[in-house]
């Protein structure tokens, strides 16, 4: 958790949101990246993203933790604008959204969102999604060079940010090579990259550190949690690897079966739900009486 | 959504059917046809060689047929890819035979097997033609060999997929076959490929595979079992050597890691087009640079197949069937828009880019690879003295008019049956809907090339005036449609996103 932002946790009692979300904090921060009120998205009849009440502080490094498929990647694309919500309101970046539209068209604070304010959403965010954005024929600089020039940077300073961040990546060397032929490790660092070029507000991260080398995920996530440190930049993080998040994250959001069952600062959540660690507090929220010792008859 | 989708799939896959059986009995009548008129000619028979060389270039003319049509499709892939199956205990002989058996099974052959049979029918009623049942043993072997040959071909062409260098070699090497093909077969006074059948090289071609076939079918109905046994013999050993090779290669190539490709410019910063917005110029690059990177082998084989149309069909206007040919080489491009995006194409909506500049760019990007194709078409005609000048400026003005509805339609179709292509292999289409939608583009295409001509004929304007009339309302209706368009793929981004990334 970063001094800067929160200070020291205090952990007051936990309260109830319209019976639905149990938060830890001390109430809700005034300055919010993400605000979500009763988001909803349903597939048919199945509802991937329940009514989730989202509240991330700006400049915060939020962990949003879920089983597979309890809704995480719904929720980001949905906050992402390429998905619309079935209902809810959602605003991020204080660009808002409503049910049914997702941000192309859709009742803002002051009347109907334009293009011209999506636009404006898209240039403030960047994305690493779960099947990253890379352009399997271009070389890695060629597609950084892409990503920036489309951001609306002259070829001049997209080259220099994509020289300088692959060096950061420490894919200098395999700049010239088609990202067809980069390791998954590689992919991941070149979307990270890709996303960061345009020097966002808000990124979302969809396990960005799977397949990443010990070393460069120190050096990686030292990079992220400087920029966060120095009120930069909001991260909204998904992972299974609770450890890093636990790590990294100053703020947390769990969700299951598409509805949120907690959210506040680690500690917050730790202490109300009585575990030493994340994980245990994960498995304790979500884990229904599983995740106990299994065996297989087969392998006595 | 999901029923609409396979409502529409299911039209466009009856009406590719009823196209493809079309154009199936059509070369059966044609064949039926010639052979009828060279029965009532003994004079143009002899002249052919005979009933046995008419068999052979007849037979060869057909399987190169289904060759050829293994190639359209970038990189042909096998239908099981061995690589998948190393981790288990499969043998791998048997994914090679599934592999083999499937070749046998592809759609495609439903086209052409009609025809094979109706030149085993003409070939019978000759005179000195073998039996039928001969005739069709031996087309039957002699779809063995080349199935054997699309199975090496297809383990050749992934063994390309992980070598890039050796692909662009090969290319080039196939761009300098088709043109010195072209310029040979295109010389006045040449017969094509039937000249290489005809009299005096009869002895020559009893040693190639269409010459065993012949003699296979001879053998046959002369009731010389003996003698058959050996071009028997020699097709069998060619369809099973060449499978084996195939298997041998496929399984060199499931450990061997790809070569990673350097691209050649290390330093640059990109496109920078004169009068062009910037994002434009830089969608316009990625795009050339994917096309090229990817789609090289369709481009280039296309326009060696127009040698064979162009022989046997003339016509008052030759170059506009070079101008919807053209278009053909960059069908898949322009009718699959986000196959190569794959996950990427979630991007289009992330970033700060207008849908209708995107749609654009992979347009013009089509159009100028479909330009280059008619350019190259129209040099080796013009160097044949085939056609004149006016001609060729027709054709362009014709290949101009009718790529607006090209582009239009492919962008529809890329919105609606969008499919992954996965490094420089088209995955393979669950479903005729994708493949029914481009049969229906070549429709369209054909007529909206010739529409103009008609046109021009009953009412007697000059063509030029009507392929520029053409030109100028597709292109006022393009600009139009290209905003429904983008509008369509705003829309429907999510069914297009989830099919690009499922793995079909």
């Amino acid at each position: 958790m970063s001094p800067d932002l929160a200070g020291p946790p205090r952990v007051p009692e936990p309260w109830r949101l319209d019976g639905r979300v149990a938060e830890y904090g001390d109430g809700l921060p005034a300055d919010l990246a993400i605000e979500t009120d009763a988001l909803t998205r349903r597939f048919g009849a199945q509802a991937a993203v329940d009514g989730i009440d989202l509240r991330v502080p700006r400049s915060s490094f939020y962990g949003f933790l879920g089983e597979n498929g309890a809704g995480k990647s719904t929720t980001i694309s949905m906050l992402t604008g390429v998905l619309a919500p079935s209902s809810g309101a959602m605003r991020v970046l204080g660009l808002g959204a409503a049910g049914g539209a997702g941000f192309a068209g859709v009742a803002s604070r002051g009347g109907r969102q334009s293009v011209a304010s999506i636009d404006e959403l898209k240039r403030r965010i960047g994305v690493v999604p779960d099947g990253l954005l890379l352009f399997d024929r271009l070389t890695g600089r060629e597609h950084l060079i892409f990503v920036a020039r489309l951001f609306g940077l002259d070829r001049g300073e997209a080259a220099r940010r994509a020289d300088e961040l692959l060096g950061t990546m420490e894919l200098a060397q395999d700049a010239r090579k088609l990202v067809a032929d980069y390791s998954f490790g590689m992919r991941k660092k070149l979307a990270l990259a890709a996303a960061l070029i345009h020097g966002p507000e808000l990124l979302f991260l969809d396990e960005p550190f799977e397949g990443v080398d010990a070393v460069a995920k120190a050096s990686l996530t030292a990079l992220l949690a400087d920029l966060v440190r120095r009120r930069r930049l909001t991260i909204f993080l998904t992972s299974h690897v609770l450890e890093v998040v636990e790590r990294l994250c100053d703020q947390v959001g769990i969700i299951h079966r598409g509805r949120l069952v907690a959210q506040g600062p680690i500690a917050g959540v730790l202490q109300a739900s009585g575990a030493p660690t994340l994980t245990d507090a994960f498995v304790k929220l979500v884990g229904e009486g599983r995740g106990g010792t299994r065996t297989l008859s087969f392998l006595p | 959504m999901v029923q609409e989708r396979q409502w529409a799939r299911a039209v466009v896959a009856l009406l590719a059917a009823a196209l493809g059986g079309l154009f199936s009995f059509a070369l059966c009548f044609l064949v039926l046809d010639l052979g009828k008129r060279l029965r009532a000619n003994p004079a143009a028979l002899a002249a052919s060689g005979g009933a046995l060389a008419v068999f052979a270039t007849w037979l060869t003319t057909a399987l190169a047929g289904r060759v050829w049509f293994a190639l359209l499709p970038t990189g042909q892939q096998s239908f099981l890819d061995p690589r998948r199956f190393r981790l288990f205990p499969v043998p791998a002989r048997l994914i090679s035979a599934i592999n083999l058996a499937a070749l046998f099974l592809e759609p495609v052959w439903l086209v052409f097997y009609p025809p094979l049979a109706a030149v085993s029918v003409a070939v019978s009623r000759m005179p000195g033609g073998p039996s039928l049942w001969a005739l069709l043993f031996a087309e039957a072997m002699a779809v063995w060999a080349t199935v054997g040959v699309l199975h090496l071909g297809a383990a050749i062409g992934a063994a390309f997929d992980a070598r890039p260098l050796l692909r662009r070699g090969f290319m080039a090497a196939l761009l300098i076959a088709g043109f010195a093909g072209f310029q040979l077969s295109a010389m006045p006074g040449r017969l094509g490929l039937a000249v290489l059948f005809a009299g005096h090289h009869w002895r020559a071609i009893a040693w190639t595979p269409p010459g065993w076939t012949a003699l296979l079918a001879q053998a046959l109905s002369e009731g010389r079992p003996l003698h058959a046994l050996t071009p028997l013999s020699l097709l069998f050993l060619l369809g099973l050597v060449c499978s084996a090779a195939a298997h041998a290669l496929s399984q060199r190539e499931a450990v061997r890691p790809p070569e990673p490709m350097q691209a050649s410019a290390a330093r640059g910063s990109g496109w920078s087009l004169p009068l062009l917005p910037a994002r434009f110029s830089a969608l316009l690059e990625k795009e050339a640079k994917t096309m090229l990177r990817i789609g090289w082998l369709q481009l280039v084989v296309v326009p060696v197949a127009y040698l064979l149309l162009v022989r046997t069909i003339a016509g008052p206007q030759p170059l506009l069937i070079a101008a919807v040919y053209a278009h053909l080489g960059v069908l898949e491009i322009a009718t699959n828009a986000f196959g190569r995006d794959v996950g990427a194409a979630r991007g289009y909506f992330l970033w700060p880019i207008s849908l209708r500049q995107l749609l654009a760019a992979k347009n013009a990007v089509a159009y100028g690879f479909s330009a280059a194709i008619y350019l190259l078409l129209a040099i080796l005609a013009w160097t044949s003295a085939r056609v004149t000048f006016e001609q060729v400026l027709v054709g362009l003005l014709a290949h101009a008019a009718i790529f607006p509805l090209l582009a239009t339609y492919g962008n529809l179709a890329s919105v609606y049956f969008p499919m992954p292509v996965r490094g420089a292999r088209l995955r393979r289409v669950r479903g005729a809907g994708p493949v029914g939608a481009r049969m229906v583009a070549l429709l369209l295409l054909a007529g909206a090339a010739w529409a103009p001509y008609w046109i021009a004929q009953v009412v007697g304007l000059r063509l030029f005036a009507a392929y520029a009339g053409a030109l100028i309302a597709m292109f006022a209706a393009y600009l139009g449609l290209l905003g429904f368009c983008a509008h369509l793929l705003d829309i429907r981004r999510e069914p297009l996103l989830a099919a690009l990334v499922k793995d079909e």
